[in-house]
């Protein structure tokens, strides 16, 4: 079907595949358009997308001479630069064509039958009536093209930030790491063992540093990014280091200094983990009686490098870099929360970790004894709205692997409380039986309780309550110890992360990665992004990694048009938008008086364009004249 | 008191950030009497585009922008609340009620907040009767 009129503007609707064209009326919808000034063509399209497609469009700009044109598809994200190149390939310039998001904003979900279709095909029609007379006020445009630096910035020392800077490295590229403790290594430091191997966890973690140092890594510990500016592909880091109060050029990590210090068990330095790195210690300032006033020198006299310096001030770096990994990490489900368990209140029960430790450390209750019977409750916080809503997805496997732990480090029989056994993957049925085998008990309930009888024949026990749901009876369960395997939530710093790198965050705080951020070259991994095992969590830091490359093997990045831009004529020189730009990309010309924008620099936000009182700013592809149009165009 | 059959037309201005993702993933929440018009930011809003609005025909304008602190532009609704406090004022002086503009915050993964907002907003003009 295809009328033409007097008139440029082309206009295209996409039935994409019978999915939109199941749940508004096409026709209705060309009929209206077909009857709007200006335009030369309708053609609905079965799939605007394919090649078919996309041949049609660049016939009729070629064959028609169609010198705008709107589309009616789906939201520009998915497909706006399919398009826009095919646009471009028969010689129109892709800015001079609008989108309308007629899959999402007016496809009510597929049925003929379905609630709101009056409204969405209501909504097709102005929105398509919008896009036409906003198209008319559109002009060419042309991304620009910045070079990009090829080194990367990994933000977070965990599994997941070690990976993706041992990664970038290797493959020949500058890699930054930044890690706001003293050593690098994360929530790794403190497991034992890895599922479902039961490889060690330290020696992965040495595996692993050794790469980063064979790969000539730059770590940046007792640090953290204060500052993102630039533009994509060449972003400038503030990066600020804490003092240490040791000169790290100097230390040997001989450790002489831990020693002489005089705090007992409370030492006011500390070496950071030997398989970590830096072996470099730190004094905690909090601790130490030099910075209290005391004039204690035991550690600086015991260094034979002269390496400790009470003068030590904090200091800034700042980093060139094209992109950015984000690999922030994750904070452990505090366990206080469930007050129902008695954690932090009875002791014997412990969190997850802290049982895990304890296999290192000796398995043994508070009075010496080893237990006899340990009971491990899954889902602790998690799956519970009033905790973490969600699947935690490595828990379960953890807890399989404390239950095997335990076995190996004493004679206690282990009770599994399961929610729900999410063990997925070629491994973990083969481990679930293998524990069977082994003499778990698994009960599926969610404990009501943890109770700390007063009296025989329980007393100095635990007594967890719950109902075996299988069963559907109710049970108590008298262990020695209750382990308490938690989730876990968004690092406390992920809305602060979220705003330095212009991140999305999910409805439960966890960081976006989504394909915007990546096409300036921001990217997220790990468990920041969103929970995940070892395994998994590598991968995924892996792919980042991968995604920096290739943004940095293109060697520019095309911004798009989307810079706001001042009026000579029309600027005052009040300087009022100088201080508002979140980019710094707006700076004052006194010879000319007025207000400049970098294009680099603008990322689009329109502040400076709003607070502009003398109306001296315009933005690309959202100009005064372009909004005019679309709310005209909508109210209509 | 609302007049029979009066059907309000109301801008809503919608950040991309936030409110244009939740309108994709919850359009059939969306009454008619909602006219989206996409923004970079809240933060571009600015009184003449809201006026730009009322002189097209707009019985009432709903600004949608992020949750508080989450504008990935840093203060782009901060900015916008402030430039609509402005526009209210100016509106009581002009005689307009300021309830025909209303600001609410959600975020993309909000749909249902968003239809809530749409439903209330239009509930509001709906009353409040046509602008011209």
């Amino acid at each position: 079907m295809e009328t033409l009129a007097e008139g440029k503007t082309g206009v295209y609707i996409c039935r994409c595949g019978g999915e939109v064209s199941a749940g508004v009326d096409l026709d209705r919808l060309a009929e209206f358009a077909r009857a709007q000034p200006g335009v030369a063509l309708v053609r609905d399209v079965d799939l605007l997308c394919s090649a078919r497609g996309l041949a049609a469009i660049c016939r009729d700009i070629k064959e028609a001479g169609l010198q705008r044109l709107v589309v009616a598809a789906c939201a520009p994200r998915l497909h706006g630069d399919t398009v826009g190149r095919a646009v471009e390939s028969a010689g129109l310039n892709r800015y001079l064509m609008a989108i309308v998001d007629l899959r999402e904003l007016c496809s009510p979900g597929g049925t003929v039958a379905a609630p709101g279709r009056d409204a969405a095909a209501a909504r097709a029609q102005f929105l398509v009536g919008a896009a036409l007379k906003r198209v008319l006020q559109q002009q060419p445009l042309k991304p620009r093209d910045l070079p990009v630096n090829p080194d990367v910035l990994v933000v977070g020392g965990g599994v997941a930030g070690i990976q993706a800077a041992i990664d970038v490295a290797s493959a020949g590229r500058k890699a930054y790491l930044v890690e706001k403790e003293a050593c690098i290594g994360g929530h790794l430091l403190r497991l034992d063992r890895i599922y479902p191997t039961m490889d060690s966890a330290g020696n992965l973690l040495a595996a692993r540093v050794a790469a980063l140092e064979r790969e000539h890594v730059e770590l940046l510990t007792w640090s953290e990014v204060v500052e993102v500016g630039g533009s994509p592909g060449a972003y400038r880091v503030l990066v600020r280091e804490k003092p240490r109060y040791v000169d790290a050029q100097k230390c040997d990590g001989c450790g002489l200094c831990v020693e002489a210090c005089p705090g007992g068990d409370e030492k006011a330095i500390a070496m950071p983990s030997p398989r970590s790195l830096p072996t470099v210690p730190v004094i905690d300032a909090g601790r130490c009686p030099h910075f209290s006033g005391g004039d204690c020198r035991a550690c600086r006299e015991a260094c034979p490098r002269h390496a400790i310096d009470f003068a030590q001030q904090e200091r800034m770096t700042g980093l060139d870099v094209g992109s950015i990994i984000v690999a922030a990490g994750f904070r452990p489900f505090d366990a206080t929360a469930l007050r129902q368990y008695g954690y932090g209140r009875l002791p014997g029960v412990l969190t997850s970790i802290e049982f895990e430790q304890m296999c290192v450390s000796g398995l043994r209750l508070k009075d010496g004894r080893q237990p006899e019977s340990i009971a491990i409750i899954h889902c602790a916080g998690s799956r519970d709205p009033r905790h973490l809503s969600y699947c935690s997805q490595a828990c379960c496997a953890q807890a399989m692997k404390l239950a095997r732990l335990a076995r190996e480090r004493s004679a206690a029989q282990v009770f599994e409380l399961y929610l729900d056994l999410r063990l997925p993957g070629e491994m973990g049925e083969e481990f679930y039986n293998r524990s069977l085998a082994e003499g778990v008990v698994f009960l599926r309930s969610r404990p009501a309780a943890v109770v700390a009888p007063e009296g025989p024949p329980d007393r100095g026990r635990l007594i967890v309550r719950f109902e075996d749901t299988l069963s559907g009876k109710p049970r108590r369960l008298p262990v020695d110890m209750v382990v308490l395997s938690t989730g876990m939530a968004p690092a406390g710093d992920s809305l602060a992360l979220s705003r330095l790198f212009s991140l999305d965050l999910s409805p439960n705080g966890f960081l976006v990665s989504d394909p915007a951020a990546a096409g300036n070259g921001i990217f997220v991994a790990g468990c920041c992004q969103a929970p995940g095992g070892i395994a998994e969590t590598m991968e995924r830091a892996s792919a980042s990694a991968a995604g920096a490359l290739a943004f940095g093997a293109r060697g520019k990045v095309k911004l798009e048009p989307h810079a706001a831009m001042v009026s000579l004529e029309l600027c005052s020189g009040c300087r009022l938008c100088t201080g508002l730009c979140p980019y710094d990309a707006i700076s004052f010309d006194s010879r000319k008086n007025a207000a400049q924008i970098s294009a680099a620099l603008c990322r689009g936000c329109g502040i400076c364009v709003g607070a502009c009182p003398s109306a001296a700013i315009s933005q690309e592809q959202s100009t005064r004249e372009q909004l005019a149009a679309e709310i005209e165009g909508v109210l209509a | 008191m609302s007049l029979p059959g009066f059907e309000p037309r109301i801008v809503a201005f919608l950040c991309e950030g936030s409110a244009q993702s939740a309108a994709q993933a919850g359009a059939l929440g969306l009454p008619t009497s909602i006219r989206p018009v996409r923004l970079p930011c809240l933060g571009r809003i600015d009184p003449a585009l809201l006026l730009q609005a009322f002189a097209s025909g707009a019985d009432g304008v709903l600004a949608l922008g992020c949750p508080a602190g989450r504008c990935r532009h840093r203060e782009g609704d901060e900015h916008a609340v402030r430039r609509l406090a402005l526009l209210q004022k100016l509106l009581a002086q002009l005689g307009v009620s300021p309830e025909r503009v209303r600001l609410e915050r959600l975020a993309g993964y909000e749909p249902e907040r968003l239809a809530d907002a749409a439903r209330r907003m239009t509930e509001q003009v709906r009353r409040l009767g046509p602008y011209a």
